[in-house]
């Protein structure tokens, strides 16, 4: 009972940090419809700044910092170099990305050589808890409160202030957002900019989870992928759903058929986006 | 019943909470020229795909040649002898105007299953095809991309295209849209030279070339059939006239 | 126009050379070059394949590492367990990697655009994950080493006698994809690509078409891959990896995906590089990074699309002055600002 327990309180742990990958993605690929596959290369960057950082003896905190805002520039300059080029196309944003995400991974392979590194956990935040027979890592829990917390803050920044209707109008017509004095490339800068932010946060706590390697850039980008499809297109709320969901799919399927652990998941996300493209909290998307 | 060519039986189209088509009832008989006219949004176009199979209607009956097609698929239609035009002209863009008409021609027999040879040396397809862009006056651009053609000659493709397959039925979306008059008056001449044998339904929005082709003209407004009759009796029809007055008055 | 013009027997004649030099090419360079221009060939061949769905079909796949990994392994366990020989690899990674992509084609029926992308590269991921964690059979991440070419006949089993053996199997298969993209049946394909709702107005299967493409797509991608595997002797989850998707993808745009050669193109183009760049530095990755990014940027229409757009502007200036487009003298002042004043 309490092994179920803690698979499942793992996979819902595991699904939080996928959520926060994936909330960078949801604004930069759900609301902004720019396709980032070097959001996992940013990811990498957080990680990777702040555990060089922190063995250095900076304090945990500036450390973090340090990765998220070095990341939002890194995507800043991304989106202000090309990507506001390739506005609506999402092949070569694809493959600008990727390519991105090639220069990012390699260099970290260069400087930091392909063995696995941890960023700290964060301090206070170490050891177990134990609740009666219960014993779980501190950290794995304060996740996913974390998701939860951030999953409402974005979901209210959109839903309650004028960024989100800005960056919808922005999206949904150029023009029209343009002639209501709405200044479209700084709001698309910015947005950005938050998105690989938040993936360069993920970076930092999802490394102490599951530690970094040049490699797990693209293998968290492509489970984020799949929550924020999964989810639905921009929203929030679908996102964090989804991410539980496929967290605890893959930690369920790991435990108890682990030959057939990805198959099981990349599949089953498969058929849903046969029989429904726009995800499980999607609007229709046909085009 | 059988007589008509192509009908539609109480159709009624739901898109969410918006009812394009609301229980519309047109029959065709054979050989007649029909003209749907009516203001934007009308529902015009909503019907053409309903009757073509682009779309399947909420409730309500198609019969193409008096046989039910409701569930029938759009190129399931197509092979019954029904052919259509778009509203704004859509053909196979970055292919040449010959093999545009090829691959059409080959939609007919067993051609489009070759997977071996070349489509223009398919059985009789380039001299079938060849003989389709002479019948239009297409034939200097048969070498031509579909792009690079001038839209007046887009459009004359696609009825060309229409026509080469031999249909029973041919719905034609604003044929004369975006012409320039000339090309417009020449396309109209086409049109009516259609053989008799030919069942033809026509959205047009200029009233004078749906007066001038059609034998009978129903009026739509707001997702319903608000007048029929001889172009005579519509154009005095007091609704109609009301229906247009009242779009001119809202624009 | 019976006879043969001159721009004919130029086509001739480059084409002769071209086809003389492949052949001859074995005699012309070391081994390691050989072995680098059948991977050339290889991924060309792969490249070609995935331009059927891709260039030809309009749908911009994810997922075509898949087949490719599944005719490597048909290889790999075909060989090392049963011991077949090519003969019977080959038909069977055909079916398998054709039967996969009819499964994508069917999955995909209702998806376009970055949904197709991204679902066709969940696709692909499962399958790849059956090759990562179904060990008993594929060797999980170490993957099957050592697979032995001794079904071979002797005269093709090694270094050049293998490449003369790609060789003829690219040129079979890329003469075949060639009869059927000029085919009615192909160009149906592309016609689907240019417009569903014409197509099936004219009366055709759109739904099939796309189908249809896939799974011709699949087979040919699975013989890349049979032949892969047999050149590198093992096979991992590396030759299913979606970088591999990604790649073909890359190679099919920067050669120009409208154009029959133009992912072959850019298949040799790509690898050729690789070769180059690593006799310089380790950091390939890094310039091939640079590489999508300039071909996003710059070569949307591939190498062949821009030469093609070039020979139609030089013909125009040709044609007369008059017929030039504006451009061009902004052009020829662009060219002095950089000689020395």
């Amino acid at each position: 009972m309490l092994t179920w327990l803690t698979h499942s309180v793992n996979g819902l742990a595991y699904g939080s940090l996928l959520f926060l990958v994936a909330s960078g993605l949801t604004i930069t690929f759900g609301l902004m419809r720019t396709v980032n596959l070097a959001h996992g290369a940013f990811y990498l960057i957080g990680g990777y700044l702040a555990y060089d950082l922190a063995t250095d003896g900076t304090d945990y905190w500036l450390a973090l910092l340090a990765g998220v805002v070095a990341a939002a520039i890194g995507g800043m300059i991304v989106e202000r170099a090309f990507l506001h080029r390739l506005a609506g196309r999402e092949l070569p944003q694809i493959v600008l990305t990727l390519g991105v995400a090639y220069i990012i991974g390699d260099q970290i392979l260069a400087n930091y050589g392909g063995d696995p590194v941890a960023p700290p956990t964060p301090p206070g935040l170490e050891g177990p808890v134990t609740i009666g027979d219960w014993i779980f890592p501190k950290f794995r829990l304060v996740m996913i409160g974390v998701a939860i917390g951030l999953a409402l803050v974005v979901g209210a920044l959109l839903k309650y202030t004028p960024t989100g209707a800005k960056v919808r109008a922005a999206v949904d017509d150029e023009e029209i957002a343009r002639a209501v004095g709405i200044r479209v490339p700084l709001v698309f800068l910015l947005v950005f900019g938050c998105g690989t932010g938040l993936a360069a946060f993920a970076g930092v706590w999802g490394g102490a989870f599951t530690s970094l390697a040049p490699e797990s850039g693209f293998e968290v980008l492509l489970l984020a992928l799949i929550v924020v499809v999964v989810g639905g297109l921009g929203s929030i709320g679908g996102a964090l759903t989804a991410a539980f969901i496929v967290g605890l799919v893959d930690q369920y399927g790991k435990v108890w058929f682990p030959e057939w652990a990805l198959f099981t998941l990349y599949a089953s996300v498969a058929a849903l986006l046969a029989v429904r493209p726009s995800g499980l909290f999607g609007k229709a998307v046909f085009r | 019943m059988t007589d008509y060519a192509i009908a539609g039986r109480n159709l009624t189209m739901q898109f969410g909470t918006f009812r394009a088509n609301d229980d519309i009832t047109l029959a065709v008989p054979a050989g007649e020229r029909r003209a749907l006219i009516g203001p934007n949004g009308a529902g015009k176009s909503t019907l053409f795909n309903l009757l073509a199979g682009q779309l399947r209607p909420t409730s309500g009956t198609v019969t193409l040649l008096g046989r039910d097609v409701t569930r029938v698929p759009a190129h399931r239609r197509a092979r019954l002898g029904l052919a259509r035009t778009f509203q704004l002209t859509d053909l196979l863009d970055e292919l040449t105007v010959r093999e545009n008409v090829q691959l059409t021609l080959a939609a007919q027999s067993s051609a489009h299953r070759v997977f071996w040879r070349p489509l223009g040396s398919v059985g009789t397809l380039a001299a079938e095809a060849d003989a389709v862009l002479a019948q239009w006056d297409l034939g200097d651009f048969g070498d031509r991309l579909v792009r690079e053609l001038a839209y007046g000659q887009q459009r004359i493709l696609e009825i060309a295209l229409a026509m080469s397959r031999n249909p029973q039925v041919l719905l034609l979306d604003e044929p004369t849209a975006g012409l320039s008059p000339a090309d417009a008056r020449k396309l109209t001449g086409l049109v009516a030279a259609l053989p008799r044998t030919i069942t033809v339904v026509m959205i047009e929005h200029d009233m004078e070339v749906a007066f001038t082709l059609s034998d009978q003209v129903s009026v739509l407004q707001q997702g319903r059939v608000i007048a029929a009759g001889t172009p005579d009796e519509v154009a005095t029809d007091n609704r109609v006239l009301e229906a247009y007055l009242g779009e001119a008055a809202d624009a | 126009m019976r006879g043969l013009s001159t721009g004919r027997l130029t086509a001739l004649a480059a084409g002769l050379a071209a086809v003389a030099g492949l052949v001859l090419l074995p005699f012309l360079t070391d081994s390691f070059y050989t072995f680098v221009a059948t991977r050339m060939l290889l991924l060309g061949l792969f490249a070609t394949a995935y331009n059927a769905v891709f260039g030809f079909g309009g749908m911009a796949s994810l997922g075509h590492a898949a087949f490719y990994g599944i005719g490597g392994y048909s290889v790999g366990i075909g060989v090392t367990r049963w011991d077949w020989p090519p003969l019977v690899v080959l038909p069977v990674a055909i079916v398998l990697g054709a039967a996969a992509a009819a499964v994508f084609g069917i999955m995909c029926l209702r998806v376009r655009g970055i949904y197709l992308l991204l679902l066709t590269l969940a696709l692909a991921q499962a399958i790849a994950g059956l090759a990562f964690y179904q060990t008993e059979w594929t060797g999980g991440d170490n993957g099957i080493p050592s697979i032995s070419r001794d079904g071979l006949p002797s005269a093709v089993r090694e270094g050049d006698g293998f490449y003369w053996l790609s060789l003829g199997v690219v040129a079979v298969c890329v003469a075949l994809l060639w009869m059927y993209q000029r085919s009615p049946l192909g160009m149906s394909v592309v016609g689907v690509r240019e417009s569903e709702a014409r197509m099936s107005a004219t009366g055709y299967r759109t739904g099939r078409l796309r189908i249809i493409a896939f799974t011709v797509s699949g087979a040919f991608a699975a013989v890349a891959g049979v032949m892969e595997v047999y050149l590198q002797g093992s096979v991992s989850t590396a030759n299913m990896h979606w970088q591999i998707s990604a790649e073909v993808l890359v190679f099919a745009i920067l050669g120009g995906a409208r154009h029959f050669l133009g992912p072959f193109l850019g298949a040799v183009m790509v690898t050729g590089l690789e070769v180059w760049v690593s006799t310089y530095t380790d950091r390939w990755m890094t310039v091939l990074g640079i590489v999508y990014i300039a071909t996003a940027l710059f070569l949307a229409d591939g190498v062949l699309g821009r030469a093609g757009w070039a020979v139609r502007r030089a013909k125009d200036l040709r044609a007369g002055p008059a017929a030039a487009p504006a451009a061009a003298p902004k052009d020829r002042t662009e060219l002095p600002a950089e000689a020395p004043a």
